[in-house]
């Protein structure tokens, strides 16, 4: 015989000001198998928790029913009293009378009599309720880290400190990211390299971490604590065991292409590393430009390789590695100019982006930080920066804020002007957006001490008038039509999710949101956390950020990984899916809805092995209860653990008093 | 092609010279385009900032005057263009407004009609090749800047002519002719357009610096598909030379008259002895004429 104890809350006066709680408790307390009902201010707190250990003790409970908030608040809090006290926590249901009841209605009368509806419902619901177990999965004390900027590099060493193996993946042939490739960073104008090229060595050199450099993820299979990954290596015609990095290669080849690490304004050779302080130091063949791939001419890298290290047949390798959890740090792209043609983007050499513009004034750029505009040389007098090119333009790019923009636009005219004293240099803006610590100062800085002159309107269009670029646009604080000569415009282009993106997270299974950044699994409560357990996310993946908060998420993310993989198991809400496999007729129709790849199909066997049937068949392991699976099913023969049919029913059956 | 010709009120009244040289086109290239019967002025750039009802009911009696011949339009004037095309999408969308401007109109009109300028139907109908094949007089390398105004382009999802950044339909057009076109920033600004009545100075500035920039990139002349930027710039030229005391002395034509004159037309029938900078020297000395 069930004996049930119901609990109402008050929640203060958020239930008790529109339910009559102690009619409802009373009443409930002549529901058939209620053996003990009580209404309480605060069931929360530490002494409604007791109150409901005590009963259950006391009346020697075999379910309960709390009547307060939404289980999405506390089901976790009293399932584990129940725990504590000794009933199967899966006996203890809750009926939702705050959300779904006394915040939505104002009539007492009316709230009092649903509240004793939904109490109803949810005491035929338990005495139909059968005791489950948590399920326990064992974990693979690993992790993977798919994206090597400063984020992925921050999210490795911090896992790496905890004791934990790590493999970081880098689709390019070094770790850095886009931090690599700047100049001075702001706050605190502190030069970006040697922040970072001490960060990317320590990696190196970690022994739990192993990077794969110009490699990609293939396919993930399997669920949090048991990840399995194929990574591709792609073929780089190196072999980075025999190499030493000597450098002798890249000095030799005879063939010089424009180098994307410097954003199209430097050269690089067909075999090359992107940058001197590369990591891992070991050069790739790029084989759309190597004569000896495209042409067999040449081979002069192979002659000269001290230590044998060049392999014209090189391929592409797959490599499979089993994780406990994923970060992904795959970071951003920026939007190019030529996406811009009104501000003269792709037909004027002298509009840069940014990014560029990192690249011209930087000391181990192409110019080695002597700043020269790219046409012809010369040394800017006068530039000009626009920012939200491309963000907060709904109408024809990103609705969205690049949010760093304002503050490097900042930092560049500071770099601007320490470079070329008496230069001009103008920011048109929207708005300045400094909010984070000792931003405010340094943008008043640049405006105040270092001579930038703000500009508030936008601008219309970038031309050429003679030789000069002429920025036309609206300076909306004095309502007059501007027009500057100038000989560099700075585009702060809006920086974008990279290329890739979506079909990396469909190989993961999260999700991203209409602009393709990574959607967090709750916007404040879970910010680093995907909507997939186990896979973690930081950095500009999410939406765009400055180095601060990048390495902030990945420390996050890594303190994630490294308590979700400290224990020897992992325990899994016992709510998933079960097949009766006595009427399953391996229709794979659940197969197909399963978001989650949680069902797969089962042979059944006789005693000589041989195959009679198939039946479907759920990993408890993937599935996460979401329920999507039951519906579809023709026999019925697929139900969810503590939402079966007999349970549901005898809810709505409860509710229809029948 | 099943096109009625609307030419606008500035076709006939003060860019005789634009209806001429485009009717001359229709005959030569055997178009079979013909005038509507009942089109009605578009309201020009008065009526839509004075009553949006009586603004667009005009143009949609315009698409009444298609209909009731089983044409679509053809339109030469940008402005025109941009109204009827508007007033098709009112009565498509079928709204508040279409319903006031059916009361007064006093009838249901159906806008299913294609809408198209005259540019785009020789650029993308009629086509480039066979144009060339048409050419007996070759503009033997005369350097034009294609000048478009702001109003064919923009709003770009309801002119949905070219690129609004930078058109090339004309350019291409006059190049099929054997011009060079110039490359230059300009092609889409505003030349003021009815500012010129209320506060002529800030048109002339406007203008003066198309033209500047026209002759700072190369050009010998300017072409053109609006008639009032062909006002601004042509009628007034002479006024901005003497406000910046610089001379441009460059003839602006209308697109149809160029071609016209590749088509080897007579001058005459083109008109281009009706523009205001006289293009005759400059056409002779290409050996054009
Ligand atoms: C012009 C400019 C100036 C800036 N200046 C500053 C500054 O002064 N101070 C500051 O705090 N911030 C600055 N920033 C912002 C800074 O660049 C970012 O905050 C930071 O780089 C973010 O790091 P991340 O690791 O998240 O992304 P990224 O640096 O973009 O790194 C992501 C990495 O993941 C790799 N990757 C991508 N996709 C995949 C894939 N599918 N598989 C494997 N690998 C992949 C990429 O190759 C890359 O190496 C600036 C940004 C710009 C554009
Ligand atoms: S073989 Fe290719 S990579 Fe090697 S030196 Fe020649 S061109 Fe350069
Ligand atoms: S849908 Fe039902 S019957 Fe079909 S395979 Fe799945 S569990 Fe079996």
């Amino acid at each position: 015989m069930a004996r049930i104890g119901v609990f109402v809350c008050w929640c203060g006066s958020n239930i008790a000001e529109t339910v009559n709680v102690s009619k409802a408790s009373e009443i409930s307390g002549n529901i058939p198998g209620v053996v003990y009902s009580v209404d309480y201010k605060y069931m929360c707190s530490d002494p409604g928790q007791t109150l409901l250990k005590n009963a259950i003790k006391e009346h020697n409970l075999t379910g309960a029913v709390v009547a307060s908030c939404s289980p999405r608040m506390h089901e976790k809090t009293f399932r584990k009293a129940a725990k504590d006290a000794g009933m199967n926590p899966y006996m203890l249901e809750m009926a939702n009378i705050r959300e779904q009841c006394s915040w939505v209605h104002d009539n007492k009368d009316e709230g009092t009599d649903k509240t004793i509806d939904l109490i109803r419902m949810m005491v035929e619901k338990v005495k139909r309720n059968h005791p489950l177990e948590d399920i326990k999965i064992p974990v693979t004390k690993k992790a993977l880290v798919i994206g090597g900027g400063v984020a992925g590099i921050q999210a490795a060493l911090d896992i790496a400190a905890g004791g934990v193996p790590v493999v970081l993946v880098e689709r390019e042939s070094s770790i850095g990211g886009k931090m690599a490739a700047l100049d001075e960073t702001f706050p605190t104008l502190d030069c970006s390299q040697c922040i970072l090229t001490p960060k990317m060595v320590e990696v190196s050199q970690d022994p739990l971490i192993e990077i794969m450099s110009f490699s990609e993820i293939e396919k993930v299979e399997g669920y949090v604590g048991n990840f399995k990954a194929t990574i591709r290596k792609k073929a780089r015609y190196v072999d980075t065991d025999l190499c030493t990095g000597c450098g002798t290669c890249w000095l030799k080849c005879p063939v010089k292409v424009t180098s994307e690490f410097e954003q199209g304004l430097g050269k690089r050779k067909a075999i090359y590393i992107p940058f001197p302080q590369a990591i891992p130091s070991r050069p790739r063949i790029d084989p759309e430009n190597c004569l000896k791939l495209t042409k067999d001419r040449c081979g002069i890298c192979q002659k000269v390789c001290p230590t044998k290290a060049i392999n014209y047949d090189d391929v592409d390798r797959l490599v499979e590695v089993e994780v406990g959890a994923i970060v992904v740090t795959t970071g951003y792209k920026i939007m190019p100019v030529s996406e811009f043609p009104e501000y003269g983007g792709g037909r004027y050499k002298d509009v840069v982006t940014a990014l560029q513009f990192e690249r011209m004034v930087c000391a181990s750029g192409p110019t080695l930080g002597e700043l020269q505009r790219p046409s012809d040389g010369k040394l800017p007098e006068t530039v000009v920066f626009v920012k939200c090119v491309g963000s907060r333009d709904p109408e024809h790019h990103h609705s969205y804020c690049s949010k760093i923009c304002c503050m490097y636009v900042a930092k560049q005219t500071m770099l601007y002007r320490h470079k070329v004293h008496n230069g001009n240099c103008y920011v048109f803006y929207i708005d300045v957006r400094s909010n984070g610590k000792n931003y405010e100062e340094f943008v008043r800085r640049a405006q105040e001490k270092e001579g930038a002159q703000y500009i508030r309107g936008r601008v219309s269009q970038v031309y050429k008038d003679g030789e000069d670029l002429v920025v036309e646009g609206a300076d909306t604080l004095t309502n007059s039509q501007v027009k500057i000569k100038c000989d560099l415009v700075v585009l702060a282009t809006a920086m974008e999710a990279p290329d890739g993106i979506k079909e990396l997270a469909q190989k993961l299974g999260i999700s991203y949101d209409q602009n393709g950044f990574l959607t967090e699994a709750h916007p404040k409560l879970k910010p680093i956390e995907s909507s997939t357990a186990g896979v973690f996310l930081a950095g500009c993946a999410l939406s765009p950020r400055d180095i601060p908060d990048s390495v902030s998420e990945a420390s996050g993310a890594a303190a994630k990984v490294l308590g979700l993989l400290s224990k020897d198991e992992m325990h899994k809400d016992g709510v998933v899916a079960f097949v009766n496999e006595a009427t399953c007729v391996a229709c794979q129709n659940c197969i197909r809805v399963c978001p989650f790849v949680a069902i797969q199909l089962k042979d059944i066997c006789n005693r000589k092995g041989e195959v009679l049937r198939q039946v479907a068949d759920v990993n408890p392991g993937l599935c996460v209860g979401c329920g999507t699976c039951t519906p579809s099913c023709p026999s019925r023969s697929i139900e969810l653990k503590g939402f079966t049919d007999a349970e549901l029913f005898a809810e709505i059956n409860a509710l229809a008093e029948l | 092609m099943n096109y009625g010709y609307y030419p606008g009120c500035s076709a006939k009244s003060t860019s005789p010279e634009f209806d001429a040289s485009t009717l001359a086109l229709i005959d030569f290239l055997d178009l079979g385009i013909k005038e509507l019967k009942d089109w009605v002025c578009c309201g020009a750039s008065s009526m839509h900032a004075v009553d949006k009802i009586i603004h667009t009911s005009l143009s949609a009696m315009t698409l009444d005057a298609a209909n009731s011949e089983k044409k679509d339009i053809m339109v030469q004037c940008p402005a025109c263009l941009a109204h009827v095309l508007e007033a098709k999408e009112v009565l498509n969308e079928n709204g508040e407004l279409a319903a006031d401007v059916k009361e007064a109109v006093g009838k249901e009109i159906e806008a299913k009609m294609k809408i198209s300028h005259f540019s785009s139907i020789l650029h993308d109908e009629y086509g480039l090749d066979r144009i060339k094949e048409k050419v007996t007089k070759s503009l033997n390398a005369l350097k034009v800047a294609s000048y478009y105004g702001c109003l064919i382009v923009r709003p770009q999802e309801l002119m949905k002519y070219d690129d609004p950044e930078n058109p090339m339909k004309m350019d291409d057009l006059v190049e099929a002719c054997g011009a060079s076109p110039v490359e230059w920033p300009f092609k889409t600004k505003c030349c003021g357009a009815g500012t010129a009545i209320s506060d002529t100075p800030i048109t002339l500035d406007l203008t003066y610096e198309i033209l500047r920039m026209a002759k700072q990139n190369g050009a010998e002349c300017i072409t053109v598909l609006c008639p009032l930027c062909h006002n601004n710039l042509d009628l007034r030229q002479k006024k901005i030379e003497e406000r910046y005391g610089e001379k441009f002395d460059l003839p602006i034509i209308y697109y149809t008259q160029l071609i016209g004159l590749a088509f080897g037309l007579d001058p005459k029938v083109l008109q281009l002895d009706r523009l205001f900078v006289d293009p005759f020297p400059l056409l002779k000395s290409k050996g054009i004429l």
